[in-house]
C-alpha cells in the first residue's frame, strides 16, 4: 500500500475534514501510474493520530487556482474526499515522496481558496470606451499602449466628448506619441547609465531613521543605490513592509498579535542563561516580566527547548528555572550548548529582529514594519496579505518569487531611493538597468563580478578591471574579439556601433557622362 | 585623396599564446649582450638596443626594415633561456593542469567516456568562441573531478598531490618540481585532451606556458631617455631585461662548466625571479624589483593595468589636437548656441578646408593674411597648407608672414588650407566631470576679445558650470561628417530637454528669474523710453499697444513679456510664488497674489513669470515650448528671455544686503519668546526623563524618545520663529524676491539670517561627540540641554557665540566630508553602470533593445518605445495640451469645474 506521512497541525486538520472534499497541495510528485483513489497515511507532529485518507483526484500543480500562501514547493494538488481515523500497522507504511523509500516524507499542506481567482486591476477587461478607442485606432491603422488608451478613455468620459472630438483627440495623440518614439540605434544603455549616475553626486551618504517609524533604520541615498546595483546577497538593513488581510487590517489588537508572532524572540531576550560549573548543568532563569511583555508562555519555552538536537539531554523544570543537564558533560560541550540555548528561537520568525505596527493615515490601515527580513516565512503566516507584503531584500524576492519579481523589486527600490532624495529619474532608465541585471534569469551585479565582467569582448573586459587576467586567459582560450561593442572599437580606433556609427551609407557615383 | 575616403574596418582580433618557434620566427635578433650602448653612444650589436629592433635616434636607420625613426614600427628580438622558466600569469592554470593530468602518460585523469560527453559543448564554445564563460564552469568541474583521482585510469600510474608554493614553486609530495619537468609533462598531453582543460588547441599548447624563449620588445616600446645633461636613462623594461640576460648568461655558463647543482638551482631561481618581476612586479609573495633610487620598477603588467595603465589612459581615452582650455565667464548677449572664443585661441585652432575652384579666391585671401593678421577686427588667417606631392605623399607647409603671399598664389584645387577659427565654425564644448551627454555640446564660434571662453548663462545647468574659476575644454571638428553630426545631434538647442527626466535642463537661472519676476509681478508699468531701453536687447516684431494714463503712454510688463512668446501658445499653471497657503480655494486667473499664470494665444494674461515658468529643471513654460516647437524656436525663446531679463534687471537695478533681513524690535521679542518657550519645553522633557517618567514612544528607548522630542521642539520653534520673521519680509524685499521666485536661496535661509539658526546635527543627531559625557568642557557632564548639544540660538545677523560657532563648524565639516566621499563613490558607480550598459542599442525597426551578442534585453525599449527626452516628464503624450487643443475653452472650464 502506498502511503505518505502528513505533518500538520491537528486542529486544522480536524477543521479540514469537516469540510470535505477539500483540496491540498503537497510538495512531492505523485507518480502517474498511480490511479485514484489513493490511500494515504496521516500523522501529526507530537501527537500521533492515524488516518486513512481517500483521494479522489490528483490535480497537476499548475491547475488554475489561487493559493493563499507561497506556492513554492507545491508539486501536486490532492482532492481529499474522505479521511478515516484508523490504527494501521506501522510496518505497512511505504512512504512516497521526492525520494522514494525515504523514511519520513514531510509535506506541506496548502489550502486552496475556492473563491474565484482575483484578477489584479492591471489585468481587467477593456471598458466600452476603451474598446471604442481601440476600434477607432484600428480604423486609422494605428495603435497606442493600453495605459494611454485608459487615460484617454477616462478623460473622454469626464469631458464628455462627441465622436468628432474623439477622433480629433486620437489623431493628436497618435501624432504626439509617434513624435516621442526613440530613434533607431539610440545608445539607450549609455543614456540610462548617465541618467542614474549623474544625480549620484546629489544623493546623501547618510542612513536615516525611517520616517515616523521608530527604530527601523534603513539605508538610503547613495549607499542604498550602490547596494541595489551590486546585487548583494543581504542588504545592510533588511526590512519588510507587511500588509494585512482586509479582515484584520483595521484591528490594532489583532495586528499587534501578528507583529508579536513575527518578531523573533531568542532565549536570551526573556531569560538569563547560566552555566553551573559545579553541577555541570545549564540553568535558564526565566524572567516573568520580560516574558509577559513579549507574550511568551512557559510552554513555548519548553517546546523550543525540545528542538535542541543534542545527545543525552535532559530538561528539568523548577519553578522559573529550567535546568538542562548533559549525559556526558564537558566544559566545551556545556559552553557550546549554552550558546545554542541563548540563541534559541523561542517564538517568531528567524531573521526578524523587530516588528513595529504603524497606522497609515492615508490608507487607513495598520501595517507592520520590520527590521530583518524573511519573506518566505512571513508570506506563509495567517492574516498576512501575501499579494502586497514585500521586503527590500532583492535576492530574497528572487529566491522566493522569481526573477520577474526581483526585476520589479530592483525598479521599485531604485525609484524609491532616488525619489526620497527628490531626484527625478525616468523609470525607463531604471527598467533598463534592472533588465540588464536580470535578463539571464538570475540577478547579476553591475560590476566586475556580474554584467561588466561577462562581456563578450576581451578588450572591453580588459579595459574595465583586472586587465592582465583577461588578456592571458584570452590567449589560452584562443578567444576572438568581434569588435562589436563600444569600448573595443574605441580601443582599436574605429567608429563605434551605436547611433550614426551603426549605419553605413553607400553612395554610388553616377556613371560619368561621356 | 581618394584612398583616404575608403575606410577599412578591423573585423576581429584573435588572441593566442606565442609558441617558442613563433617567438624565434618573429625575432629580428637574438639578444645576448646584457648592455645597451658602447662608449660612443652607439647601440651594441646583439645588445638590448640592437638596431635590428628598431631605431629611436634620429639619423640612424633600422637594420631590419631600413626605416627612419618615424617609419620603423619596431621589431621583436629574443633571448634564449638557459633553462625553462614559469610564466607567472599562468601559475593557476599550470597548477590546474598538473592536478588534472597523469604524471606519466599525460592524459586527463578521467575515462574517455566521462570526458567525451562534454566535447560537443566545449568545441562549440571554445573553438567557435561563443559564450566562453559557460565553458569555464564545465572546465572547472572536469579539473576538480580529475584532481581527485589517485590512479590514472589510462595507464594506472599512481598520482601524487601537487602543491603550489606561491608564487612559482610547484611540489609533488613535497619534492620540488622544476619548470623543466613540468614542461616535459605538459608536452605529453595530447591535443585532443586540451579542450577539456580550457585550452584551445588551435591557439595554445600547455607547455608554452613555460618559457624557453623570451621575446624582447622593440626599442620603441622602451625608449632611452636623454636628459638635458646628456645623461642617458634606460626604460624600466630595459633594466629588467639587462638583469635577465645577465643571469641567463651566468646560468648557461655554470651549466656548461658543470657547476654544482646547488649553484645552478640558485641561479635558476634568480632567473625565475627576474622573469616573474619582468612580467608583473606586484606578484604577491615576491619583493618588487626596484630601481637604484628605491622606486619599484614599472614592468609589463603595471604598464597595462589600472587608471594610469595603457588601456584606460591611452586606448580608451586619448589626447587630441585641435583643442583648447581656458577659464569660462558669462556673456548674456551670446545665443545659447554660441560660445565666445578668445582670439589667441582662435589663431591656434584650425579647420581644414579643401581648395576647390569655387572657394579658391577666398582661401587665397585667407592664406595671404598669414598666421597673424593685423588689424582691429579679427579676421581668420591660415596656419598650414597641405599639398599632395608627386608621390601622393601629403606635405604640410607652415605659413609664415614671409611666405604667405607665395603660398597663396601657388594654391590650387586639391590642396587643403588649415584656416583659423572664425565666427560660425562648429566646435564641441565640454566641462568635466562629463557626467551626462549634455556635458559636451556643439556651439557656434564667436571669436571675441579677452582671454576667456564665454557663453550664455542659461547653459550653465547642463554643464553644471559656474564662474568661480571653472575651466572648460573646446574641440574643433575636423571633418564635414563630424561637423554635420555635431550640428544636427549635439547642438545646444537639441539638448534643451534632458533624457533623465523629460524636462528642460537649459533655462533661466538666478538673475533671469529675478528679472522676469520684476517684469511681470503685478504687471508694472514702463514708460516708452524705459520699454525701448529694456527691449533694445531683444528681437521682436512691434511694440504692444500702450495703456494711456494721464495722457502718457505706458507699457505693461506682461505685454512686454508676451512679445517673446510664440503666437499660438496656450497654457495655464500655478507659479512658484503660489504657496497655496492663505487661499481657501484657488480662484485661478483672479489670483490676488498674481500667482496663476494664464497664457492665451501667446499673451500673458495673468500671473508672474518665475522659476516654475522659465527655470532650468522646473520651467513649465519652457517645458511646453521646448516640446511643442522646433528647437530653434525654443532656443530663440531662451535667448530672448535671458536678454529681456538682463534688460529689466539692469535697467531697474536690483540689490540685496544684510538690511533685507531687518525685522522690527517687537518681532525680535516675539521670536525670543518662542525660542525661550522651546528651551523651556526641552527642559521639561529632560526633567521628565531624569525622573524616569518620560513615556517612551512605541519601539523606542526613553533616551531616543528624549532626543526625538528635543529635536522636534527645537525645529518647530525654528519654523515658527522663521514664520514670524517672514511676516515682516514682503515681496518688495529683494532677498525675499529671490527666495520666493526661486532665483536663489530659500525662506529658510532668510529666517536663519533674521531669526534663528537652529539645531546643528552630525550624522543626523544632535552633537554628541567630544569629551567624556559632554561635548565641550564648558558644560557639566551629562548635561542634556539644548545648548550643550549643538543648539544655535542666535541668528546669522546677530552673530554666533564661540560655542555656537564651534558646533556650527562641526555641522559644516560633516557636509564637506560627505561631498568628498560621495563624489568618488558615485563616480565609481557610474563607471560600472556605463561599462555594463554601454553596448545596448535600439534596433532599427521594432524598438528592441539588444546587446553586442544580440541578446534581447528588452522587447520594447522602456516597455512603450518612448524616448524619455521627448516624453512629457516621462509620459509619452501631453494629454492636457491635446485636449486643450481640441476642446479649447471648454476643456479648461470643465477641468476647473471638476476640481
Amino acid at each position: 500500500m502506498l502511503s505518505f506521512i502528513w505533518k500538520d497541525n491537528e486542529k486544522k486538520f480536524r477543521e479540514m475534514i469537516e469540510k470535505l472534499p477539500v483540496k491540498y497541495g503537497v510538495d512531492f510528485n505523485i507518480p502517474d501510474e498511480i490511479k485514484t483513489p489513493l490511500r494515504a497515511y496521516v500523522t501529526f507532529d507530537g501527537s500521533i493520530i492515524e488516518y486513512e485518507v481517500y483521494i479522489k483526484e490528483i490535480l497537476p500543480k499548475d491547475v488554475k487556482s489561487d493559493y493563499n500562501r507561497t506556492t513554492k514547493g507545491v508539486q501536486a494538488i490532492l482532492v481529499i474526499e474522505r479521511a478515516d481515523k484508523v490504527n494501521l500497522n506501522v510496518k505497512d507504511i511505504e512512504p512516497v515522496g521526492k525520494k522514494q523509500g525515504s523514511k519520513v516524507q514531510k509535506f506541506m499542506l496548502i489550502n486552496i481558496e475556492e473563491e474565484a481567482p482575483k484578477i489584479p486591476e492591471k489585468f481587467r477587461k477593456l471598458n466600452k470606451m476603451e474598446e471604442k478607442i481601440h476600434e477607432l485606432l484600428a480604423s486609422m491603422k494605428k495603435s497606442l499602449p493600453d495605459n494611454i488608451v485608459e487615460e484617454l478613455s477616462s478623460r473622454i468620459i469626464k469631458f464628455n466628448l462627441n465622436d468628432d472630438e474623439i477622433r480629433a483627440v486620437l489623431e493628436e495623440t497618435v501624432k504626439d506619441f509617434e513624435k516621442s518614439m526613440v530613434d533607431p540605434h539610440e545608445a539607450v544603455g549609455i543614456v540610462a547609465a548617465q541618467s542614474i549616475g549623474e544625480p549620484g553626486t546629489q544623493l546623501t551618504l547618510r542612513t536615516f531613521h525611517y520616517a515616523g517609524v521608530a527604530e527601523v533604520n534603513i539605508t538610503k541615498g547613495l549607499p542604498r543605490l550602490i547596494e541595489i546595483v551590486d546585487a548583494r546577497t543581504k542588504p545592510s538593513t533588511p526590512t519588510m513592509t507587511i500588509y494585512l488581510e482586509d479582515s484584520i487590517k483595521n484591528d490594532q489588537e489583532k495586528v499587534e498579535i501578528i507583529a508579536k508572532k513575527i518578531e523573533s524572540i531568542e532565549m536570551i531576550d526573556i531569560a538569563d542563561v547560566e552555566i553551573n560549573v559545579s553541577e555541570m548543568t545549564i540553568t535558564i532563569v526565566l524572567d516573568r516580566e520580560k516574558m509577559a511583555k513579549r507574550r511568551i508562555t512557559k510552554t513555548q519555552v519548553m517546546d523550543a527547548l525540545k528542538r535542541i538536537k543534542h545527545q543525552g539531554l535532559s530538561i528539568n523544570e523548577e519553578d522559573d528555572n529550567i535546568i538542562i543537564s548533559l549525559e556526558e558533560p564537558s566544559y566545551k560541550r556545556l559552553y557550546n550548548l549554552s550558546e545554542e540555548v541563548k540563541n534559541l528561537l523561542v517564538s517568531g520568525i528567524k531573521g526578524i529582529e523587530r516588528a513595529i505596527v504603524k497606522y497609515e493615515e492615508a490608507q487607513k490601515e495598520y501595517r507592520i514594519y520590520t527590521q530583518g527580513s524573511n519573506l518566505k516565512a512571513v508570506l506563509e503566516m495567517d492574516g498576512v496579505d501575501p499579494r502586497k507584503t514585500t521586503t527590500n531584500d532583492i535576492m530574497e524576492i528572487y529566491e522566493v518569487l522569481g526573477v520577474e519579481a526581483a526585476r520589479n523589486a530592483i525598479i521599485d527600490e531604485s525609484i524609491r531611493t532616488l525619489e526620497e532624495q527628490g531626484l527625478n529619474v525616468d523609470i525607463r532608465h531604471i527598467m533598463l538597468v534592472a533588465d540588464m541585471m536580470t535578463f539571464e534569469g538570475t540577478v547579476e551585479a553591475i560590476g566586475r563580478h556580474g554584467v561588466a565582467g561577462k562581456k563578450a569582448s576581451v578588450l572591453a573586459r580588459a579595459a574595465f578591471e583586472i586587465t592582465s587576467k583577461h588578456l592571458l586567459q584570452a590567449g589560452l582560450l584562443g578567444e576572438s574579439d568581434g569588435l562589436r561593442g563600444v569600448a573595443e572599437n574605441i580601443i582599436v580606433g574605429q567608429p563605434i556601433t551605436l547611433g550614426t556609427g551603426a549605419v553605413n551609407l553607400v553612395y554610388k557615383y553616377p556613371e560619368k557622362k561621356r | 585623396m581618394m584612398g583616404d575616403e575608403i575606410k577599412k574596418r578591423i573585423n576581429s582580433l584573435n588572441f593566442a599564446l606565442l609558441s617558442p618557434d613563433e617567438i624565434r620566427k618573429m625575432s629580428a635578433v637574438k639578444v645576448t649582450t646584457a648592455d645597451t650602448y658602447d662608449e660612443d653612444g652607439f647601440p651594441l650589436d646583439r645588445g638590448l638596443m640592437d638596431l635590428h629592433m628598431g631605431v629611436i635616434e634620429p639619423g640612424l636607420r633600422c637594420k631590419t626594415c631600413n626605416g627612419k625613426v618615424d617609419e620603423c614600427p619596431g621589431h621583436f628580438g629574443h633571448i634564449e633561456l638557459a633553462m625553462p622558466v614559469i610564466h607567472v600569469g599562468f601559475v593557476k592554470e599550470i597548477k590546474d593542469i598538473l592536478d588534472a593530468t597523469c604524471n606519466s602518460c599525460g592524459r586527463i585523469k578521467m575515462k574517455d567516456e566521462e570526458l567525451e560527453v562534454y566535447r560537443p559543448i566545449l568545441e562549440k564554445t571554445i573553438l567557435n568562441g561563443e559564450e566562453t564563460l559557460e565553458s569555464t564552469s564545465i572546465v572547472n568541474r572536469i579539473i576538480d573531478e580529475a584532481a581527485q583521482r589517485t590512479v590514472c585510469p589510462h595507464c594506472g600510474a599512481e598520482q601524487y598531490k601537487i602543491t603550489l608554493d606561491k608564487p612559482t614553486t610547484f611540489r609533488e609530495n613535497g619534492r620540488k618540481l622544476s619548470a623543466k619537468e613540468i614542461r616535459e609533462r605538459f608536452e605529453r598531453i595530447p591535443d585532443k585532451d586540451l579542450i577539456f582543460l580550457g585550452i584551445n588547441p588551435n591557439s595554445a599548447r600547455p607547455e608554452w606556458m613555460i618559457l624557453t624563449v623570451l621575446p624582447v620588445p622593440p626599442v620603441n616600446v622602451r625608449p632611452t631617455i636623454t636628459l638635458e645633461t646628456g645623461e642617458r636613462s634606460e626604460d624600466d623594461l630595459t633594466h629588467k631585461l639587462v638583469d635577465i640576460i645577465r643571469i641567463n648568461q651566468r646560468l648557461r655558463d655554470s651549466k656548461d662548466s658543470g657547476a654544482p647543482q646547488l649553484i645552478i638551482e640558485d641561479l635558476w631561481e634568480l632567473l625565475q625571479y627576474h622573469i616573474t618581476t619582468y612580467f608583473d612586479n606586484q606578484t604577491s609573495g615576491l619583493p618588487p624589483a626596484r630601481h637604484r633610487s628605491g622606486r619599484p620598477l614599472k614592468t609589463l603588467v603595471q604598464r597595462l593595468k589600472g587608471k594610469e595603465g595603457r588601456f584606460r589612459s591611452n586606448l580608451s581615452g586619448k589626447r587630441v589636437n585641435f583643442s583648447a582650455r581656458t577659464v569660462i565667464s558669462p556673456e548674456p548677449f551670446l545665443s545659447i548656441n554660441e560660445v565666445g572664443v578668445p582670439e589667441e585661441a582662435a589663431r591656434e585652432l584650425t579647420v581644414p578646408i579643401p581648395v576647390t575652384p569655387f572657394n579658391i579666391e577666398k582661401l587665397r585671401e585667407i592664406v595671404r593674411r598669414g598666421p597673424n593678421p593685423k588689424g582691429e577686427k579679427y579676421l581668420p588667417g591660415a596656419n598650414y597648407v597641405i599639398k599632395q606631392n608627386e608621390k601622393g605623399m601629403r606635405q604640410r607647409i607652415l605659413i609664415m608672414e614671409k611666405n604667405a603671399e607665395e603660398i597663396a598664389n601657388k594654391l590650387e584645387p586639391g590642396w587643403i588650407v588649415e584656416r583659423q577659427l572664425m565666427d560660425g565654425d562648429v566646435v564641441l564644448f565640454n566641462r568635466q566631470p562629463s557626467l551626462h551627454r549634455m556635458s559636451m555640446m556643439a556651439h557656434r564660434v564667436r571669436v571675441m576679445k579677452h582671454r576667456t571662453f564665454r557663453f550664455n548663462l542659461a547653459v550653465c545647468p547642463p554643464y553644471n558650470a559656474d564662474f568661480d574659476g571653472d575651466e572648460m575644454n573646446l574641440h574643433v571638428l575636423q571633418s564635414e561628417e563630424a561637423k554635420a553630426e555635431a550640428r544636427i545631434l549635439m547642438a545646444v538647442q537639441e539638448h534643451i530637454r534632458s533624457p533623465r527626466f523629460g524636462g528642460p535642463i537649459i533655462g533661466g537661472v538666478h538673475d533671469h528669474i529675478t528679472g522676469m519676476f520684476m517684469l511681470t509681478y503685478m504687471n508694472p508699468k514702463f514708460t516708452k523710453e524705459e520699454t525701448l531701453h529694456i527691449l533694445s536687447y531683444v528681437k521682436y516684431d512691434k511694440l504692444p499697444d500702450p495703456v494711456i494714463e494721464n495722457g502718457k503712454e505706458y507699457y505693461r510688463g506682461k505685454d512686454i513679456f508676451s512679445l517673446i512668446l510664440p503666437k499660438d501658445l496656450n497654457i495655464e499653471y500655478k507659479s512658484k510664488i503660489c504657496d497655496g497657503t492663505g487661499c481657501k480655494e484657488c480662484v485661478f486667473e483672479k489670483c490676488p497674489y498674481d500667482a496663476y499664470v494664464m497664457i492665451k494665444e501667446g499673451r500673458l494674461i495673468t500671473g508672474t513669470i518665475d522659476e516654475k515658468s522659465i527655470g532650468a529643471f522646473k520651467g513649465i513654460l519652457l517645458d511646453k515650448i521646448s516640446r511643442d516647437y522646433p528647437p530653434d524656436v525654443a532656443a530663440q525663446f531662451i535667448d530672448n528671455f535671458t536678454r529681456l531679463a538682463v534688460g529689466v534687471i539692469s535697467f531697474r537695478g536690483f540689490t540685496t544686503g544684510i538690511d533685507d533681513t531687518d525685522i522690527p524690535e517687537e518681532t525680535k521679542i516675539q521670536v525670543d519668546l518662542i525660542l525661550n518657550d522651546a528651551i523651556e519645553a526641552t527642559k521639561t522633557y529632560i526633567d521628565a526623563y531624569q525622573r524616569g517618567i518620560l513615556q517612551p514612544s512605541p519601539g523606542k528607548s526613553p533616551e531616543e524618545t528624549l532626543e526625538d522630542n528635543i529635536m522636534r521642539v527645537l525645529s518647530d520653534a525654528q519654523k515658527k520663529a522663521g514664520e514670524i520673521a517672514s511676516k515682516h519680509l514682503g515681496l518688495e524685499n529683494p532677498s525675499v524676491i529671490m527666495a520666493r521666485s526661486g532665483a536663489r536661496a530659500s525662506m529658510l535661509n532668510l529666517s536663519q539670517v533674521a531669526a534663528n539658526i537652529g539645531q546643528q546635527a552630525v550624522r543626523g543627531r544632535r552633537i554628541n561627540r567630544g569629551y567624556l559625557g559632554r561635548t565641550l568642557p564648558h558644560f557639566r557632564k551629562g548635561d542634556l540641554g539644548a545648548y550643550a548639544h549643538g543648539y544655535v540660538r542666535s541668528s546669522y545677523k546677530k552673530g554666533l557665540t564661540p560655542l555656537e560657532y564651534f558646533f556650527h563648524a562641526m555641522g559644516g565639516r560633516e557636509g564637506l566630508v560627505d561631498t568628498a566621499v560621495r563624489t568618488s563613490r558615485s563616480g565609481y558607480m557610474q563607471r560600472r553602470l556605463i561599462n555594463a550598459l554601454e553596448d545596448l542599442k535600439v534596433t532599427d525597426n521594432d524598438g528592441i533593445v539588444i546587446d553586442t551578442t544580440d541578446n534581447i534585453i528588452q522587447f520594447k525599449y522602456g516597455e512603450d518605445g518612448i524616448d524619455p527626452t521627448r516624453s512629457k516628464g516621462g509620459k509619452p503624450v501631453d494629454f492636457d495640451s491635446i485636449f486643450q487643443k481640441v476642446l479649447g475653452e471648454r476643456y479648461l472650464s470643465a477641468k476647473r469645474g471638476g476640481k
